[in-house]
C-alpha cells in the first residue's frame, strides 16, 4: 500500500522525487484554462486588443520565452490527463467494468492453466517424453545412487588402507621376526575391523550422504 | 533536442529497470542498496529478520523503538540515504532502533495470515527485543500497512507496548474519495480468491501494476521529465534513482493475509473492532498505551480521513492526531519531513521514555 507521490517539477521540490500524481488540487476547467493561456498569449480579436493594455501585452510577450510556454503547456496537458484519469477511477461504472474485467481475466487464466496442465500431462507420455515429476524423481534417484556410491568408495578405500597396513605388518613380522613380540595381539586389530568400533570409521559412516 | 534526449535517457533507464524487475521478481531478490545506517541482525525466525541500529550520542533513551513497515515493499525506504533516513534521525536522537525486515513469502508461505504475522512474527520479534535490550515494554512505530499490524499487535498484546506511533494508517475503509480506494473497491472477493487460487501468494508484479495504474501518465512519462527538469539540483538524480529502485521493490503478499486484508477492507472490520485474529477479536478499546497518530494531509495513497478516527477508537488517555502537510512517501523521505515532522515524533517519544 505504499507507492510514489509526485510534486510537479516546476514547483519547489522538497519531497520525494516521484510524488503526488493524484493530488486533486486542480480541476478539469482549471487545466483547460491554463492550456488556453499557454496557446493563446495574445488576445485574438481587435475588440479584445483594445480592451487590454498594449504595454502589458508587449511586456508579457517579452518575458515569455518559447521554452517557458512549452513547459507550461506540457504541465497543463499532464494535469489534464491526471484529472481525467482520476475522474475515470472514481466513476462507479468504470469501477464495475474494471472489476468484471479483472474477474474475467482471472477466470480465463485459471481455465488456461488447468487445460494446459491436463493437455501436457496426457501428451508427454503419449510421445514418450517424461513429465516434470518423472524427471524430478529420476534426479532424486540419481542423488541417492551418488550417495551410495560415495559410501561404497569410502568403505573400499578404508578396506584398502587396512589391507595395506595388514600386509605391511605381516611382511614386517616375517622380515623382523623378533620385533613382533613387542606389538599387541593381532586379535585387537580384528575387533576394529569387524565391529567398526574405531571412532574414526564410525564417524565416516555417519557423514556419508550429507 | 538536448531536453528530449535527456528525458529519453531517463525514460530508457526506467524502462530497463522495469523489465529487469518483471524478469527477476521485483523485491523478492532482496537486493537492497547499501544502507545509510549500519545495523546487524539480532533475530531471525519465520518471515522476520530483526535488525538492530545502535543509538548514537551521549543521551540515550531507555525504551527501544521497533519500526514495523509494510509487507509489500522493501523497507530500505526508511534508511535511504545519509540525510534522508528516518532510522538515522532516530538513532541520532538516542533511540535504540529495531526494524522488522520482512522476508518475502515463498509459495509454501501462502498459509500465513494476520495470526502468523501478528501473533507469531511480531510477537517473537518483540520478545527478542525484550531479551536483547533488557526492558519489558517497547515503543512501536508502524508505517501504513505496518501501522495496521502494529495496531493489531498492541490491541492483543498491549502489556508489551509502552508507546504507539501510527504513520499514515489506512484504518477506515469506508472512506472512498481517492482513486486508489475506488480501484481497490473494484476488486471483488471472488477476484481475490481467484488470485490466491492461481498464484498462491499475491504476486509482486500484480501489486506493482496496481499502483502504477493509479497514475499512468506520471509513471510512464512525467517522473522522467521531472528528473530532467530537476537534474541540476545537487544529489537529485541519485535520490531519484534510489527512489525508483524502491518503487520496483514490490514483494509478494502471502495468500491468506491478502484474502484477510481484502475482506477487512470490504467489511471495515478493524475499524468496527470485529476483526478476528486467531482466537481473539481485535478490540481497539483494549489499547491504553499513549498514541500518536501521524497523518499526511497531502497523502493520495492513504486518505487522511481514513486515519483520523483512530484516537477516538482507543482507550488511551494520552492520544492525539498529528497533521503534517506531506504526502504518503514524503513523510519518510522528504527533507522537509525529516527536518520538521520527525523531530516532533522523536520528541513525543522522548517525553514518554520514563
Amino acid at each position: 500500500m505504499i507507492h510514489g507521490e509526485t510534486v510537479m517539477a516546476n514547483k519547489k521540490l522538497d519531497g520525494a522525487p516521484g510524488a503526488n500524481p493524484n493530488s486533486g488540487d486542480t480541476s478539469f476547467s482549471d487545466e483547460i484554462l491554463k492550456l488556453a493561456q499557454c496557446l493563446m498569449p495574445v488576445a485574438p480579436t481587435k475588440k479584445v486588443k483594445e480592451e487590454i493594455d498594449r504595454a502589458e501585452i508587449e511586456a508579457r510577450l517579452a518575458e515569455a520565452s518559447l521554452s517557458d510556454v512549452a513547459w507550461r503547456a506540457y504541465d497543463s496537458v499532464v494535469g489534464l490527463t491526471k484529472v481525467t484519469t482520476n475522474g475515470l477511477f472514481t466513476n462507479e461504472t468504470v469501477g464495475q467494468v474494471l472489476g468484471t474485467s479483472i474477474d474475467m481475466m482471472l477466470r480465463w487464466q485459471r481455465f488456461n492453466t488447468a487445460v494446459a496442465g491436463a493437455f501436457f500431462t496426457a501428451l508427454w507420455p503419449a510421445v514418450g517424453l517424461p513429465t516434470g515429476s518423472e524427471v524430478a524423481q529420476v534426479r532424486a534417484d540419481i542423488r541417492g545412487l551418488r550417495e551410495e556410491l560415495r559410501a561404497a568408495v569410502i568403505e573400499a578405500e578404508t578396506n584398502e588402507d587396512y589391507a595395506r597396513e595388514l600386509h605391511e605388518a605381516v611382511r614386517h613380522s616375517i622380515v623382523n621376526g623378533s620385533e613382533v613380540a613387542d606389538r599387541g595381539p593381532s586379535s585387537q586389530q580384528v575387533a576394529v575391523w569387524t565391529g567398526w568400533t574405531d571412532p574414526q570409521h564410525t564417524e565416516i559412516i555417519a557423514n556419508v550422504g550429507n | 533536442m538536448s531536453a528530449i534526449s535527456e528525458v529519453a535517457s531517463f525514460w530508457m533507464e526506467g524502462a530497463m529497470r522495469t523489465i529487469y524487475a518483471f524478469r527477476n521478481g521485483f523485491g523478492i531478490t532482496m537486493d537492497d542498496p547499501e544502507p545509510a545506517t549500519p545495523s546487524r541482525v539480532v533475530y531471525e525466525s519465520g518471515l522476520v529478520k530483526l535488525r538492530y541500529y545502535e543509538a548514537r550520542g551521549t543521551e540515550r533513551h531507555r525504551v527501544p523503538l521497533l519500526l514495523i513497515y509494510s509487507l509489500i515493499k522493501r523497507p530500505f525506504i526508511l534508511d535511504l540515504q545519509p540525510g534522508r533516513s528516518v532510522v538515522e534521525h532516530l538513532v541520532n536522537q538516542g533511540f535504540e532502533v529495531y526494524l522488522i525486515d520482512w522476508i518475502p513469502p515463498k509459495a509454501e508461505d501462502k498459509w500465513r495470515g494476520f495470526d502468523a504475522y501478528v501473533n507469531q512474527d511480531i510477537a517473537n520479534a518483540v520478545r527478542a527485543i525484550q531479551i536483547h535490550s533488557g526492558v519489558e515494554q517497547i515503543s512501536i512505530l508502524g508505517y501504513c500497512f505496518g501501522a495496521l499490524l502494529a495496531l493489531m499487535y498492541t490491541a492483543l498484546h498491549g502489556n508489551s507496548v509502552k508507546n504507539l506511533v501510527s504513520l499514515t494508517i489506512p484504518l477506515d475503509a469506508s472512506v472512498r474519495d481517492l482513486p486508489i480506494e475506488h480501484l481497490s473497491a473494484a476488486m471483488t472477493a471472488r477476484s481475490a480468491e481467484l488470485i490466491v487460487e492461481i498464484y498462491g501468494n499475491a504476486p509482486a508484479w500484480m501489486i506493482y501494476s496496481f499502483f502504477n495504474t493509479l497514475a499512468p501518465t506520471h509513471h510512464m512519462l512525467d517522473k522522467f521529465v521531472g528528473a530532467y527538469r530537476s537534474s541540476s539540483r545537487p544529489g537529485y538524480v541519485e535520490m531519484f534513482r534510489l527512489f525508483e529502485r524502491w518503487l520496483h521493490s514490490d514483494v509478494p503478499m502471502a495468500g491468506k493475509i491478502f484474502l484477510e486484508t481484502s475482506a477487512m477492507s470490504r467489511d471495515n472490520s478493524l475499524m468496527k473492532s470485529e476483526l478476528k485474529i486467531g482466537n481473539s477479536v481485535v478490540d481497539l478499546k483494549q489499547i491504553v498505551a499513549p498514541l500518536l497518530n501521524v497523518i499526511g494531509d497531502r497523502d493520495d495513497i492513504v486518505n487522511p480521513r481514513s486515519s483520523m478516527p483512530l484516537p477516538g477508537l482507543v482507550s488511551s488517555a494520552d492520544k492525539r492526531n498529528l497533521h503534517y502537510p506531506t504526502g504518503h512517501m514524503g513523510a519518510a523521505v522528504s527533507s522537509d519531513s525529516l527536518k520538521r515532522l520527525w523531530p516532533q515524533i522523536s520528541t513525543w517519544l522522548a517525553e514518554r521514555d520514563n
